[in-house]
């Protein structure tokens, strides 16, 4: 608590970037699951499920720029 | 340079600083501008896809400024301006970093995040805690005797020598 008064962006950082890290992880673990039949189609559910919800909490929207930025730094960083 | 800071800072308010105009003359005290992120974050953005701040903030980073400062001070003067919440900005701090961090990494310079733990500064706040507790606890003797200063007078025989001093 005390940290996040003294220094917020260094805080806010940190969990995002954690954030960041645990998504991109679990997408990758996502894609590399393949079904048939009934859990394809719950994976199918699940993925409908996700992009159902219209509207974003603040944090997901946050969180989705950021990852959209970190994506470019990481295309950058692969390019060099 | 920035990390090792040990001046004191005076850059606080004064203290009742806050009470010096009605309420609702400051413009963070107005309705915010921007209120959610989906405003506020393309804000950010366009401002820093701007070549002169992009030059500047090259120019920051270079000389080792972390990416937390600047973020920080861009956020919070941008609450001051009301343009956004203090919430809505918190979450938009991780944004303004990336950015900056993309900014670097584009022109390829070297820059300091301010992320990296600082042990000293965890220790010593840890030792101040057990001293405190130690003191609390009367383990340790706050009674420091003082010793009462002794008059030299072979000291002052060799000093006396001005115009003014006795003469035996």
């Amino acid at each position: 608590m005390a940290q996040l008064l003294k220094n917020p962006a260094k805080t806010a950082y940190m969990r995002f970037d954690g954030l960041a890290l645990a998504m991109a992880n679990t997408s990758s673990v996502k894609k590399e699951v393949k079904g048939k039949g009934l859990l394809k189609r719950i994976n199918q559910k699940v993925s409908k499920d996700d992009m159902g919800s219209e509207k974003q909490e603040p944090l997901e929207v946050a969180l989705d720029y950021f990852i959209a930025i970190r994506q470019q730094r990481d295309k950058l960083k692969q390019e060099s | 340079m920035y990390q090792d800071k040990t001046e004191p800072s005076f850059d606080a308010p004064v203290a009742g600083m806050g009470m010096t105009h009605e309420v609702g003359a400051r413009p963070w005290q107005q309705p915010a501008q921007y209120a959610t992120i989906d405003e506020v974050a393309p804000f950010y953005i366009s401002q820093m896809q701007d070549e002169s701040f992009t030059q500047q903030a090259i120019n920051l980073l270079e000389t080792k400024m972390p990416v937390t400062m600047i973020a920080n001070a861009m956020q919070t003067m941008n609450v001051m301006n009301g343009v956004h919440s203090v919430d809505v900005g918190v979450l938009t701090l991780p944004i303004i970093m990336e950015y900056l961090m993309l900014i670097a990494d584009t022109a390829g310079i070297d820059y300091v995040i301010g992320t990296e733990r600082n042990i000293e500064a965890e220790l010593e706040e840890s030792d101040i805690q057990v001293a405190l507790q130690k003191i609390e606890e009367g383990k340790i003797n706050t009674d420091v005797e003082q010793e009462e200063p002794t008059l030299d007078t072979e000291e002052e025989d060799i000093m006396s020598t001005g115009l003014m001093a006795r003469r035996s």
